[in-house]
């Protein structure tokens, strides 16, 4: 009998089951009964800031963008088009790279086992040669292209490029047209030879699925060959120093009206392992309550005509980083910044009323809600959650025994003197001739 | 058309759709303004869209208004303006969690009576809306226009359908247009208003696990309606004749060729060779086993993206790409290669299969969404089609191979639109 061990979460009405092969491969199946559709991830905790390791006592600096390639290149199957073949069932399969991870995944809603044997197989082969290689940097240049040509992408990279100079997160997921090019056969098997072995891994499915079969499944689809691999990695991610990089960076593209992108430096925060929930609702809250739409603030901000209709704020954290990101359009980036920065950078944080508190915990509540009704969210949210460590679910839990008092305590500790950064783009000359 | 969603007519105006379903965490409300499409009348609704989530006559303060949602366990309101062909449509939609998840038995009441406040109860000073949220919302607009050449991709698309059907309403662009929004008023603006209300066929949808009996009683009590009157939309002109391809050129300072070619079907949604139409397209690309994706991009390096889609009301089929500025003669001629090997039948029994069964689970999950469920469900009130879910499936697995080549055969290119670099790059310090 498997050992699956269970997590329920009542108050949500959901349940997770988890299983761990002996080889160590992580098995996550979470069954909503009803749903037509059902996602399958495999995914390895390998993205863009990987590209320095020692792996069983050898070291190794990579191209810059070569996870994102390896991404590319594992679709290619000897006995052809992997893409081909979920197309028989009438499934969509996908890659996506990040930071942290790379993660293949596909949707169907017919033939969902027979898929799962189609993607737990052909994430375990890699079958290349140099000459689709470089056929490959032809794709993907364009991509590189694509992303030049979106200047909200460009601002974005650039509040990266400002706050950070040592870690890897400030480089491009994709690379560069001229970083790609040595980018070679050996490289790419090193790295999947290294980073995609079961310790690594994690198999995440959701939708009406039946968890003993599934794990039957997966397990019975994985290669001596896979199983086998489990070379020793440090991971060697530079450091950052705790100041920003530079504050301010002017571009001109081919825009309307001006973009800008603040960034706040927070990977103090995001440094120590324990509490990394605790500390994302606190920041969380804190965002809402000064730049939420029910805020004077941001009302004064939008009426005086400083911010426009396109006006968003994250934080985001992983190892070794950690930043809250605000950005939107902008008449007057420079204003929009000097507000922001006095606002949300004085020298404690801003006070928050028990009221503003709680009206602010239950919109947070109630939006997580919202997402939890998207199979495709979830699955998304949370493979990410696994790769930082925090488990999904737990954001919940934490959100719902968070209190005022506790806030009050986390304020104190925390100032972001002298870590923010303005990254705008302005309009060049009138554009369509 | 979808099991158990139930139809009441509340008035020759306003139809009321309920699904009782409890697979999502919350419960959804839309309720949708018709208006015929008009270059008259687009940027006006385009304006009130974005006024209706400024403020009301009890929450004069946009704050007040978000607070009130908030509290309301962070409902999601929204106004959205659609184009379904020759329509333009007012959305205001929300969202909020479902009784059973939080601690408030009453939100659907208070949830529908914040609807209400909004839609029926504008803020507004004497016979017009209150002049500083206008004039916000007015530079706003006229932003929002402005920036459409930041999403270069989506710019060419506009573009294309823009030349391509040229002097038609379809070429009218839904958020409006800079002039007409510059002659707005906040006066001739809350007239507009009231006439949108007294005159648009309303359709109201609610998607909730509630196990309330009388949604229609609950709704007709909460809500307000004030339309007397509604004139039906005529179909779109959807037959064109075939004339030499126009070939248009635009320049711009970017990194990539962007290229949309639109070509003309003839074939109305009302045919039933609209669903060998819709076969044929996948085949085409739809994704990343169509034949423009194994031939173009994986072949030929040329693309990192490209794809094909139908535009359901005007016939009108698209493929579009991301290319190098030089590559773009030869993509057109591989594009066109691609769209002849299937007119003459050049695929295989293996492809239409594939195709079928990627169309069929498309049409199997629009349940697992609320917003899917709903907005399916309206175009299929706006084209008249109420088949249901399982007898379009048999349609379109009675697609074969001959009846794709006839749909194919009166497919013909119209317009090739491409966004090209602006001469040579001038560095500047």
């Amino acid at each position: 009998m498997k050992k699956i061990e269970m997590m329920e979460i009542p108050r949500l009405d959901e349940k997770v089951y988890k299983y761990k092969t002996k080889e160590g491969l992580q098995i996550h199946v979470l069954e909503k009964k009803g749903f037509s559709k059902k996602y399958a991830f495999f995914g390895t905790r390998y993205g863009s800031i990987d590209n320095s390791f020692i792996a069983d006592g050898v070291y190794h600096d990579m191209p810059h963008g070569i996870a994102h390639f390896l991404e590319h290149k594992v679709f290619e199957e000897e006995k052809g088009d992997v893409f081909e073949v979920f197309s028989r069932t009438g499934a969509k399969a996908n890659a996506f790279t990040s930071h942290e991870s790379t993660n293949y995944l596909f949707s169907c809603t017919d033939r969902f086992y027979e898929n799962l044997e189609t993607l737990i197989s052909f994430v375990q082969n890699l079958n290349i040669d140099q000459k689709s290689v470089e056929k490959e940097k032809g794709i993907i240049k364009q991509e590189i292209m694509m992303y030049e040509d979106n200047p909200e992408w460009q601002a974005y990279i650039n509040t990266l490029r400002l706050l950070y100079s040592k870690h890897p997160i400030h480089i491009d997921i994709a690379g560069t047209v001229e970083s790609i090019k040595d980018i070679d056969k050996d490289k790419l098997l090193k790295c999947y030879n290294t980073f995609y072995s079961p310790e690594n891994m994690i198999v995440f499915l959701i939708g009406d699925i039946d968890r003993f079969k599934a794990i039957d499944v997966v397990e019975n689809a994985l290669t001596e060959d896979f199983k086998s691999r489990n070379s020793l990695i440090e991971r060697l991610i530079p450091k950052d120093i705790d100041s920003i990089y530079k504050e301010i960076n002017r571009e001109e593209l081919s825009v309307a009206s001006p973009i800008f992108y603040m960034g706040i430096k927070c990977n103090k925060l995001a440094e120590a392992e324990s509490d990394m929930l605790e500390k994302e609702i606190f920041i969380d809250i804190f965002l809402t309550n000064i730049l939420g739409n029910g805020s004077d603030f941001y009302m004064k901000l939008y009426e005086d005509g400083v911010i426009g209709k396109n006006f968003g704020y994250d934080y985001n954290y992983g190892p070794g980083y950690g930043h809250i990101i605000i950005g939107g359009e902008s008449e007057k980036p420079e204003e929009a910044y000097s507000l922001l920065k006095e606002e949300l950078i004085g020298s404690s944080l801003k006070e928050i009323s028990k009221e503003d508190f709680y009206r602010i915990k239950r919109k947070l509540k109630g939006e997580s809600l919202i997402y939890l009704n998207s199979l495709e969210y979830i699955a998304n949210a949370y493979i990410t959650a696994h790769y930082k460590g925090i488990g999904f679910f737990n954001y919940f839990k934490e959100l719902e025994a968070f209190d005022y008092e506790k806030y009050l305590r986390m304020q104190k500790s925390y100032n972001f003197q002298g870590k923010s950064v303005l990254s705008a783009v302005y309009p060049r000359d009138r554009e369509v001739s | 058309m979808f099991k158990g969603i139930e139809v009441h007519e509340l008035s020759p105006n306003i139809n009321l759709y309920t699904l009782k379903t409890n697979q999502f965490k919350t419960d959804s409300v839309g309720i949708f303004f018709e208006r015929r499409l008009s270059e008259e009348e687009a940027s006006k609704n385009a304006m009130l869209a974005a006024l209706m989530k400024r403020g009301t006559k009890k929450y004069p303060k946009s704050r007040d208004l978000y607070r009130a949602l908030d509290s309301l366990y962070g409902a999601v309101y929204s106004t959205n303006i659609s184009k379904y062909g020759e329509r333009q449509i007012i959305k205001f939609q929300m969202q909020f969690p479902d009784s059973k998840f939080i601690e408030d038995e009453n939100i659907f009441e208070k949830s529908i009576t914040l609807l209400n406040e909004i839609v029926n109860h504008p803020y507004t000073q004497g016979n017009a809306f209150a002049k500083d949220y206008f004039e916000q919302e007015k530079k706003n607009q006229i932003i929002k226009l402005e920036n459409r050449i930041n999403n270069k991709m989506a710019y060419a698309f506009d573009r294309c359908i823009e030349e391509m059907f040229k002097e038609e309403p379809f070429a009218v662009n839904e958020d409006g247009e800079i002039k007409n929004i510059e002659d707005l008023n906040e006066e001739a603006l809350y007239e507009h208003y009231k006439k949108v209300l007294a005159t648009s066929k309303v359709d109201i949808f609610i998607v909730s696990s509630d196990d309330r009996n009388h949604f229609a009683g609950d709704i007709l009590k909460l809500f307000e309606f004030k339309n007397e009157k509604s004139s039906p939309i005529p179909r779109e002109k959807h037959i064109y004749e075939k004339k030499s391809p126009r070939h248009i050129i635009e320049k711009m300072d970017i990194a990539q060729g962007k290229l949309v070619m639109g070509f003309r079907t003839n074939i109305a949604y009302e045919d039933v060779k609209y669903r060998s139409l819709l076969v044929f397209n996948e085949i085409l690309g739809g994704g990343s086993y169509s034949k423009l994706f194994r031939n173009i991009r994986e072949n030929e390096s040329l693309c990192y993206s490209i794809f094909s889609s139908v535009e359901k009301f005007k016939s009108a089929l698209f493929i579009a790409s991301g290319i190098d500025f030089d590559k773009k003669d030869r993509v057109v001629d591989l594009v066109l290669e691609q769209v002849e090997q299937m007119k003459q039948g050049l695929f295989d029994e293996e492809d239409i299969e594939n195709a079928k069964k990627s169309i069929i689970s498309s049409i199997n999950s629009i349940k697992d969404s609320p917003n899917k469920i709903i907005n399916y469900y309206y175009s299929r009130i706006l084209t008249h089609s109420y088949m249901e879910a399982e007898e379009i499936i048999k349609q379109f697995e009675a697609v074969d191979k001959s009846s794709i080549i006839e749909a194919a055969e009166g497919i013909f290119l119209d317009t090739v639109y491409f966004l090209d670099k602006k001469g040579d790059k001038i560095e500047k310090n």
